[in-house]
């Protein structure tokens, strides 16, 4: 009678408690992956290797003080320079040519050098590199623009992922500072003469206080990382507080949103800025920063390609082009004054 | 209960009924004593029923009115929130000139959003945790709203700092604002899960069934020794005691059962396949603001296609959110994502093969179309799991409503019946 009682008793009891533990497991589940992807993963930038054998970046001493030597030679053109459609075989040219397009790493949020318009790049980088692709293919649009951040510059043309960069790339190959990736890019790779000639300056806004550099002391000021405006900067104004973005433009957000009290970076760029925030802004015109040259940055095995690009800035140069070029998207555009084209230096 | 003859196999009662006899107290006595002992235990019964029951009642009503409420309502904030991220992106994406439907949607979704959101901060329930979290984004949603208006308007006017400022707002949305949400989200999960073990306790069960088991078996004791010492088979009162005791065990817990498996439907497939679904569905969206930033930024600052990988990894393979079994019904919702996923790997490609204003076309085209069937899905399966949700925790109160207090009041009515059925036998020995 009693075990006849008993074990439905305990069967209604056991169904009625859940003898099956209850389980959180897919909402726990659920809360894990949101929380796993709220968790942004780190990467560290692997450590780039310099040239074997080294690359001399010489420094020369004038008043007691360590100035750099001129950065800008390159190597000498290819004389005569290839024809397009029919580049040498076994160059990267030719490698180029039968992969249909030319694939080249700029800036597009720069006004005047390199901008998105409507889907499309516009700007005086991107007008040389379709003068690099219609020498090479005779048709300047078969070329494909990737858009890579001031930091990505140097990788992108060390791995390989571009045929070229230009993107208001200095050439740099001075004295050794705490970045060699910044100041001795000649170390790791190569660059075609200089196209372009800027210098650093200091953007402000309008009611800023700011009136000299070395008001900078213990401000924040934004610079795009990587960039040489940073250390030069922190040579001037060691005080200053560094505020480091990605892209160039982070910048002008930063400085709208009263995030940072100024932006250095070249004038060039912060003519693009003012462009944007029309009379909102004050440039500090600080004339005594570096003159910052701008060349074409391509991967240090291909010489020919160096040799290659520089006899197309030759040719630009020559043919009118380029003046051209700077009066439609750099003049016009930024309304900075016209320069004439900068002598292009060779290495003997 | 009461039997006309023992049984062969009642040795054991019968054995115990011999010692209760050879106790030295008098035979009234010990029967004063029985008496005494299940009127406690058959009131016990009914405070032990009225109790649990009446905490599962709560639990269940908790669920149904407040808690699973509070949980959908966070998880809509969430949705709506991304799918805001997602618009916004993608109108940057498609030129100068926004479209226009895409505008309402951020309009609606960030509405909807702020309103939610205040309706869960008057919530009493509302840990501090979640409190922090609702005051940074009550900081943080007007500064993303304000820089998605700055990258809107420089946008229409061709300055490239509108890209910077889409970027400045997602990583406010990413940075800020979702963690947040995140926050206010488990809370109430959190909750929801702890008033589901509190409705589905067993230890509430097992000491209704251990009562009702205990007295029911003294009940049959008392019964066999009064049937000895009285030479009577049957004594009405106790019969009908145990005959109530038998009642409030069975219903309560057939209710507890009922009860249960209420709450394990609502929960499996209410409020546990509300937050897969939702998870699933803020990460689809989350995915598809990658590709439009991806575009967007051209490739720059490449930390969209690796997050695009590290939202899938959450989705798809070992471990993803696919594999658990609580939407494995919803195949439409498979599909749609590997067509979403098929688009996505065909922007890629273009992507790599140069062709951009083509990888465009793609994600502002047909992946954006095929992201808004899948979402359909979603909301479609998610609006099923919330009936599941308001119906079976109201079916889990219905089943407890009066098994409390009838429980009590039947128990009440068995002491009466063992006094009754007693007294007069007791008087019979004086």
């Amino acid at each position: 009678m009693l075990r006849r009682v008993a074990i439905p008793v305990l069967i209604l009891a056991c169904v009625a408690a859940g003898c099956a533990t209850t389980h959180d497991e897919a909402a726990q589940h659920s809360l894990n992956a949101l929380n796993a992807v709220n968790t942004p993963s780190t990467t560290q930038a692997p450590q780039r290797q310099r040239r074997n054998p080294p690359w001399p970046c010489q420094t020369k001493s004038v008043n007691g003080q360590l100035e750099d030597v001129d950065p800008t030679p390159s190597l000498r053109p290819l004389d005569p320079m290839p024809a397009p459609g029919h580049m040498p075989a076994g160059s990267l040219m030719d490698k180029i040519y039968r992969s249909g397009h030319l694939i080249a790493g700029v800036d597009q949020n720069t006004r005047g050098f390199g901008e998105r318009m409507n889907g499309d790049i516009k700007g005086f980088d991107i007008d040389l590199l379709k003068e690099v692709a219609r020498a090479i293919f005779g048709d300047p649009n078969k070329i494909v623009f990737r858009s890579v951040t001031s930091s990505e510059r140097l990788p992108a043309t060390m791995d390989g992922e571009v045929d070229l960069v230009a993107s208001l790339f200095s050439i740099t190959c001075g004295a050794t500072c705490g970045s060699p990736t910044t100041c001795q890019r000649w170390q790791y790779i190569d660059f075609s003469t200089q196209y372009y000639t800027a210098h650093q300056d200091v953007l402000v806004r309008k009611d800023s206080p700011i009136t000299k550099v070395g008001d900078l002391n213990g401000r924040t000021v934004c610079a795009t990382a990587t960039s040489t405006s940073i250390t030069n900067i922190t040579n001037v104004a060691p005080h200053a507080k560094i505020y480091p973005v990605a892209l160039r433009t982070d910048c002008l957000v930063a400085l709208e949103e009263g995030t940072v009290d100024a932006i250095t970076a070249d004038n060039t760029i912060l003519a693009g800025f003012q462009a944007q925030d029309k009379g909102n802004t004050r440039l500090l015109n600080v004339h005594h920063l570096e003159d910052e040259h701008y060349g074409m940055a391509i991967n240090r095995s291909h010489p020919e390609f160096v040799r290659f690009v520089n006899g197309v800035l030759e040719q630009l140069r020559s043919n009118g082009r380029w003046n051209q070029l700077q009066q439609e998207d750099v003049v016009n555009v930024l309304g900075l004054p016209a320069q004439a084209a900068p002598t292009p230096e060779y290495r003997a | 209960m009461a039997r006309a003859q023992p049984e062969a196999s009642e040795v054991e009662p019968v054995a115990t009924a011999r010692r209760f006899h050879r106790l030295a107290l008098s035979e009234p006595t010990r029967f004063r004593i029985a008496g005494a002992v299940l009127v406690a235990g058959v009131l016990m019964l009914g405070v032990v029923g009225l109790r649990s029951a009446t905490d599962r009642h709560d639990a269940a009503t908790e669920l149904s009115s407040a808690a699973t409420p509070r949980l959908a309502a966070a998880d809509d904030v969430y949705v709506r929130l991304t799918d805001a991220d997602a618009a916004a992106s993608t109108a940057f994406l498609r030129g100068t000139l926004e479209p226009l439907d895409l505008r309402r949607r951020y309009d609606s979704d960030m509405q909807s959003a702020s309103s939610e959101l205040s309706a869960i901060s008057t919530n009493q329930e509302v840990s501090t945790q979640a409190k922090q979290a609702l005051v940074v984004l009550d900081q943080q949603l007007p500064v993303y709203a304000g820089l998605v208006e700055s990258a809107r308007s420089n946008n229409r006017l061709g300055f490239p700092v509108g890209a910077a400022y889409l970027r400045s707002a997602s990583l406010v949305m990413r940075n800020q604002i979702l963690p947040a949400i995140t926050t206010i989200y488990e809370d109430a999960a959190h909750q929801t899960s702890a008033r589901y073990r509190d409705g589905t306790a067993g230890s509430e069960v097992a000491a209704v069934a251990l009562v009702a088991g205990v007295v029911f078996v003294l009940l049959l004791a008392t019964e066999i020794a009064l049937a000895f010492a009285t030479h009577r088979v049957l004594n009405i009162g106790l019969a009908v005691a145990t005959v109530l005791v038998v009642v409030i065990g069975t219903w309560l817990l057939t209710a507890f059962a009922q009860e249960r498996s209420a709450l394990a439907t609502a929960r499996e497939k209410g409020s546990d396949a509300l937050q897969m679904l939702s998870t699933e569905r803020i990460l689809t969206l989350r995915s598809f603001s990658d590709d439009n930033l991806e575009l967007v930024e051209r490739g720059a600052a490449s930390d969209y296609l690796p997050d695009f990988d590290r939202v899938q990894s959450q989705l798809v393979g070992a471990n993803g959110l696919f594999d658990e079994t609580a939407n494995g019904v919803v195949g439409g919702i498979r599909r749609g994502y590997q067509q979403f996923l098929g688009d996505h790997q065909g922007m890629r490609a273009d992507e790599d093969n140069g062709q951009y204003s083509q990888a465009v076309t793609l994600v502002s085209g047909t992946e954006a179309h095929d992201l808004a069937s899948l979402d359909r899905h979603y909301e479609t399966a998610i609006t099923a799991a919330r009936t599941q949700i308001a119906a079976k925790t109201r079916a889990a109160r219905n089943a407890l409503t009066g098994a409390g207090i009838g429980s009590l009041v039947l128990a009440i009515l068995a002491a009466v019946a063992i006094v009754v059925g007693l007294r007069r036998r007791i008087q019979e020995f004086a």
